[in-house]
């Protein structure tokens, strides 16, 4: 266990978890970027205590082991061990997570009958989520299990639904290259501005510089510190506000969606759209259905209107004329006023009469100036 | 009303001068401030103002304010001098948009409301159908300017598109699902017995969803009659065909048909096909371009009154020098369709209806699907300068600014 | 950060327990942009929601979209930070076109001349049940009495006595009058036949939604001629219109022309059976069963009728104009309609065709209480000029005093109108928008108001 003894873990155990990647100094081994320019941190995710690249390799790399965290007793492998995206550790575990369960619960709003069903899976999910990031103990435990049951459960359709998955991205990652292709121009003229920035930016560094100088030492840290604070704060706010008490209730193991389509064995809806044959016409029929346009009909009326030249040069088409004469014979023949319109028989202009009654009775038939604060609003 | 400052013409006079059997045709039509003997009425002094004033609807101004109040108006996405443009939302439902086009009362036109309005309310009230832009309703504000309450087109214009050469990429594909909307368009309005008489790019305004619809019938008309004349000063010079242009008085759906092909020929090139400065520039760009019109191609246009052509006479294009022009990019059948739309005699001119019958639409590239066609941001502002220029115009700044000018005589 | 605000209130979706719009950024989480813990702790602290433009799925309206977070945005600030407005609200598409996907939905359904007719404004705004439109006409006349009586009450000196005012039926006696008036001066000035229908048929669309008490019909259907000449698309000048009337201005023709358009409720175009009588009488001589001088004679007869028969009763409100053409063809020969019929229903039930039969006979009998001849036999009489004396004196009696010279109202409405024009606060709007009044558009009209329009005059 000599190597448990390489860092000073007592001193670390006091931190509860660290949630930020440090930047110069290796919590474990103490160790400096100053005398090592090229120390890299890293993380696994079993745990997300940050240790300096070197610490892994030392302590790893002969097999599994205890995480030297004092307060953890995590068993870690060198496999697990990676970079951080993020320096806020707690978001790298969230989205860590997030990946891992939209890996598993990778149904899109395409595979449910109704938005609402969509919604409330979305919802399930969620939940699950939340109980995995943000829960303690036998919640976050729970929600492991149901995620661990659902894929065991669901295996094949994940599996599916992921290849189905990749087809899209692949087909948004197309389209996406296109936008970024479109943006080009706005993202050179971004950069500019921030090369500007970042101008302004070593001009204060700058400034910090000078003012160490001067033997303000300690400042530059304390400002980096209150801006941790500053987010460590906000996340338990959060946690407590809003995500707590709706966890209370939290369902019965496995989860069971509702509302997902029936699978089909045939191509996908996406695809059946694309196989469809495109109509011109958009579904629209104006079809007559109670007689057809004859090319000729006997009509003395229409006869100079074929010969004139000045009719017959300027495009002049009687035949236009003919399919409206037609059209309008018959053209709503079987529409029934009487019938069709007699359940729209209500007193017109209901709301603004009952208001002008309402007007006459308080104010008086001659008063104006209620009327125009109605009217106004389209003056 | 007791006192009249008119003097009552004597009604038999008409009478004499008019030999038709109606009798006495306006002797009840002229007694509006006629004297009233001893009406208990005349002890009132008559008062305009309080009448504008009165509180009391009567049944037309109910349902006006019916109308009015279903919806609420928002900003102003564009102001000119035929209208405002005002995004709007539906009273009980904010997330209903709308555009809200309010006509300016036009001091300079006296003779009532303006004919562009009366055509375009007309028309839009009748035609329903998803390429064509919907008039949800119209009412009036107490300042008596019109609103039309019209459907909120937030993705610009086609010729937005086809302007943006760095930002919009399309295919031959995405060309095909716009031109099968455009002419899906005139298919309708011609059913309907409409003619549209401003096609261009920026009359056809794009939906949220990408529905490209028609817009702006401040030029309609429906078919005339046989013998009825028609006005030759329509659609926008760029989109005018030829027969217009030599200024014939009885044309057909065949005008919209020719604006169509422009647009068409506009979408692939990416700049307007035959932009002529003057009419005479535009009936020799026509020459140019689409060859001579000649007793051979068109028999009967050289009696035309106003047939003139270019210094030379150039034949029809072939099929080959519409491809050799880039036209290709549409595809054998494509161009083949663009040619029959850019037929100089308009009785040879291909119609809507065949226009959606033909082969062009069922050979490959199969058209976009709605959702992946290409946009463009910034629409709104775009709306508000579309719905707000009046017809027969392009923006200015394309160097071309058509004044319609129709004469409001008989022969429209 | 290519961020997409979107339209939902954070408080509503928790309560509701609502969480999509986190969850569906998953993917993009994975990806490797650093604004995205920004992103998710707007997300839990704020009002605000983000989502990303990646994300298909957004809240509908209907499922409770709350509008006091759609108040704080305006959708414009959405289309300027997105490319794809209906990618974060796919919803957006049936907003705007509720209209159109009924309508379509018709068309799709029945395609049918039919479904054609009932997207027409005829149909959807002017056509109502004989009980509907009397109900109409006594609201109408109840409210005009109402209002005059208050007015005259309230003038100084006070009116000793209220006048007798008309009944609805009286004023309906009176419509059809000044209906054949109308139809009198259209003659007169030799307009179109459908010019002086679609006159005729404003007039009295006209005269449904307001009184004749109110709105003096001498100079309305002067107005409804004028404007029926400008909605067929015949452009008459002004001047030259009134100069055919006696004791007639251009004013007074357009002083009515805004209250006529808002009575007829923005609907212009009028369908008439005319082409429709010229439609039946081709398919007629194409079916070749009958003698051509019959076909003409009825032709010529239907003709004389649809002039006059349904304009000066209600047969527009009541029936399409191909059964009033079909009504007025049975009126000259009954027999031309039953094989119309007969070839139009063929395969399609006789049970339909009997319906279609029994409108076109109600529709005739309509037609038939005014037939042609009655524009000269009866209405041209001295006796039926003498009958409506009475109710013309009654008439003017109780008209309202304050609507007789419609110039001076229109007058008084722009005034009005100009008054306003600083205009007050708009509590609804700016509430919602927040956005502040234009400053060029009160400078505007201002300088309207001062006579001269900086914008110059309009185009040609």
């Amino acid at each position: 266990m000599s190597r448990r003894a390489t860092g000073p873990t007592t001193t670390l155990g006091t931190m509860a978890a660290p949630n930020v990647v440090p930047e110069d100094i290796c919590p474990v081994c103490k160790r400096n970027r100053y005398l090592n320019s090229s120390m890299t941190f890293k993380i696994n995710p079993e745990c997300y205590h940050p240790m300096c690249s070197q610490c892994v390799e030392t302590i790893f790399k002969t097999g599994p082991n205890q995480c030297p965290y004092a307060s953890c007793n995590k068993t870690l492998r060198l496999k697990g061990f990676r970079e951080a995206m993020f320096a806020d550790l707690t978001i790298q575990r969230e989205v860590d997570i997030r990946k891992r369960v939209a890996a598993v619960f990778n149904n899109t709003q395409d595979d449910f009958e109704t938005l609402r069903d969509y919604n409330n899976y979305l919802q399930d999910v969620e939940d699950l989520t939340f109980s995995l990031v943000y829960g303690e103990g036998t919640e976050r435990a729970d929600a492991e299990a149901k995620l661990a049951d659902y894929e065991q459960q669901h295996r094949a359709e994940i599996e599916r639904n992921k290849k189905k998955g990749s087809d899209a991205e692949a087909l948004r990652l197309r389209r996406q290259k296109e936008a970024d292709a479109a943006a080009a121009a706005r993202r050179a003229e971004l950069l500019r501005e921030e090369a500007e920035a970042r101008e302004e930016e070593g001009k204060l560094n700058q400034e910090v510089m000078e003012a160490l100088q001067r033997g303000e030492s300690g400042n530059a840290a304390e400002i980096q510190a209150r801006i941790l604070a500053k987010k460590k704060a906000k996340l338990a706010k959060l946690n407590a506000e809003h995500f707590g008490p709706s966890m209370d209730n939290a369902g019965p193991r496995g989860i069971s969606i509702r509302g997902l389509r029936q699978k089909r064995t045939g191509p996908t809806e996406d695809e059946e759209d694309r196989n469809k044959p495109y109509d011109p016409y958009a579904g629209v029929s104006l079809q007559p259905t109670r007689y057809t346009v004859q090319d000729h009909y006997e009509n003395p009326f229409l006869e100079p209107a074929k010969e004139r030249e000045d009719h017959k040069v300027g495009g002049y088409n009687v035949q236009e004329y003919v399919a409206r004469a037609m059209f309008e014979a018959f053209a709503g023949l079987g529409v029934m006023v009487g019938e069709e319109k007699a359940s729209e028989q209500r007193s017109v202009g209901t709301t603004a009469a009952r208001d002008a009654v309402a007007r006459n009775k308080t104010s008086g038939p001659m008063t104006t100036g209620r009327r125009q604060e109605v009217d106004d609003v389209f003056v | 009303m007791a006192v009249s400052p008119m003097v009552l013409y004597p009604t038999d006079a008409l009478q004499n001068a008019n030999i038709r059997a109606v009798s006495s045709p306006l002797k009840n039509a002229s007694s509006a401030q006629a004297s009233s003997n001893g009406t208990p009425a005349a002890t009132v002094v008559p008062n305009a103002a309080a009448a504008v004033q009165s509180t009391s609807l009567d049944i037309a101004e109910q349902l006006n304010e019916d109308e009015k109040r279903k919806y609420v108006k928002g900003k102003k996405l564009g102001e000119g001098t035929y209208a405002n443009v005002y995004l709007g939302h539906l009273r009980n439902d904010p997330s209903q948009l709308v555009a809200i086009k309010k006509i300016k009362v036009q001091k300079e036109y006296t003779e009532g409301m303006a004919p562009d309005a009366v055509r375009e309310i007309k028309h839009l009230q009748e035609l329903s159908h998803p390429n064509i832009i919907t008039l949800h309703t119209v009412f009036s504000s107490k300042d008596q300017n019109l609103n039309l309450v019209l459907e909120y087109l937030p993705l610009g214009d086609l010729e937005m598109l086809i302007r943006d050469e760095k930002g919009v990429h399309y295919g031959a594909a995405d060309m095909k699902a716009w031109i099968g909307m455009l002419t899906r368009a005139v298919w309708f309005c011609h059913e309907n017995f409409v003619l549209h008489r401003d096609i261009k790019p920026n009359n056809l305004l794009i939906a949220a969803d990408g529905e490209v619809k028609l817009a702006d019938f401040g030029l309609a008309r429906s078919f005339s009659d046989p013998y009825k004349p028609m006005t030759s000063n329509v659609i926008t010079r760029w989109y005018r065909p030829p027969e217009l242009l030599y200024g014939v008085k009885h044309y057909s759906g065949a005008v919209d048909i020719w604006s169509v092909g422009c647009v068409i020929a506009e979408l692939v090139m990416r700049a307007p096909f035959m932009p002529g400065n003057t009419e005479l520039e535009q009936i020799n760009l026509i020459c140019l371009r689409l060859g001579t019109p000649t007793e051979e191609n068109w028999p009967g246009v050289t009696k035309l009154k106003e047939y003139t052509t270019g210094d030379t006479v150039t034949p029809v294009p072939t099929k080959t020098q519409y491809q050799q022009w880039g036209f290709g990019a549409l595809g054998n059948e494509g161009v083949d369709l663009l040619m029959k739309t850019l037929r100089l005699d308009p009785k040879k001119r291909i119609t809507a209806r065949e226009m959606l019958d033909h082969e062009y639409w069922s050979t490959d590239p199969k058209p976009t699907r709605l959702k992946d066609l290409p946009r463009k941001a910034g629409g709104e502002e775009k709306l508000g300068a579309d719905l707000k220029r009046p017809p027969g115009m392009v923006d200015e700044g394309r160097g071309n600014k058509v004044a319609r000018k129709l004469d409001f005589g008989a022969a429209n | 950060m290519r961020t997409v605000w979107c339209l939902i209130d954070y408080c509503a979706y928790r309560s509701s327990l609502w969480l999509p719009t986190i969850t569906i950024n998953l993917r993009w989480l994975g990806g490797s942009h650093d604004s995205i813990p920004s992103g998710l702790l707007a997300g839990r602290f704020g009002l605000i929601v983000i989502c990303f433009p990646t994300s298909r799925h957004v809240r509908t309206p209907e499922e409770g979209w709350c509008p006091k977070a759609a108040a704080k945005l305006q959708p414009s600030d959405f289309s300027a930070k997105s490319t794809t407005l209906s990618d974060w609200d796919p919803t957006l598409k049936e907003a705007t076109t509720t209209r159109t996907a009924a309508t379509y939905g018709n068309i799709v359904n029945m395609a049918t001349e039919d479904a054609r007719y009932r997207t027409s404004s005829q149909f959807r705004l002017w056509s109502f049940t004989p009980a509907h439109l009397s109900s109409l006409r006594a609201e109408n006349n109840h409210l005009a009495k109402a209002a005059i009586s208050a007015r005259l009450q309230s003038s100084v000196p006070p009116v000793d006595h209220l006048p007798e005012f008309l009944t609805s039926e009286e004023e309906l006696s009176l419509l059809n009058f000044y209906t054949v008036e109308l139809l009198r001066a259209a003659a007169f000035l030799e307009l179109p036949t459908d010019i002086r229908a679609t006159a005729a048929v404003f007039l009295r669309r006209f005269y449904i939604t307001n009184s004749i008490m109110t709105y003096p019909p001498t100079e309305l259907l002067k107005t409804c001629l004028f404007f029926g000449c400008k909605s067929e698309g015949y452009f008459m000048r002004l001047s030259k219109f009134a100069e055919k009337f006696p004791n007639t201005s251009g004013e007074v023709v357009l002083a009515a022309e805004y209250v006529l358009c808002q009575g007829i409720r923005f609907a212009f175009d009028v369908r008439h059976p005319f082409r429709a009588l010229e439609g039946a009488i081709m398919e007629l001589r194409r079916l070749g069963d009958f003698d051509a001088k019959r076909v003409d004679r009825a032709h010529g007869r239907t003709r004389e009728i649809l002039k006059f028969s349904p304009l000066v009763t209600d047969a527009y409100f009541h029936y399409t104009p191909s059964q009033i053409m079909l009504a007025a063809l049975s009126m000259a020969d009954e027999g031309l309609v039953q094989r119309m019929l007969r070839d139009a229903f063929a395969g399609q039930g006789e049970a339909e065709k009997e319906n279609v039969w029994s409108v076109i006979q109600s529709a005739r009998e309509l037609l038939e209480r005014e037939p042609p001849e009655r524009m000269t036999e009866y209405w041209g009489s001295q006796e039926t000029n003498k009958s409506m004396k009475p109710l013309i004196k009654k008439l003017k009696k109780c008209r309202d005093p304050d609507r007789v010279d419609l110039v001076a109202l229109q007058k008084a409405r722009r005034q009005q109108a100009e008054q306003k024009k600083p205009k007050p606060t708009l509590k609804d709007d700016t509430a919602i928008f927040g956005g502040p009044v234009d400053d060029r558009e009160a400078k505007r009209r201002k300088t309207a108001a001062n006579g001269d329009d900086p914008f110059g005059p309009a185009l040609g």
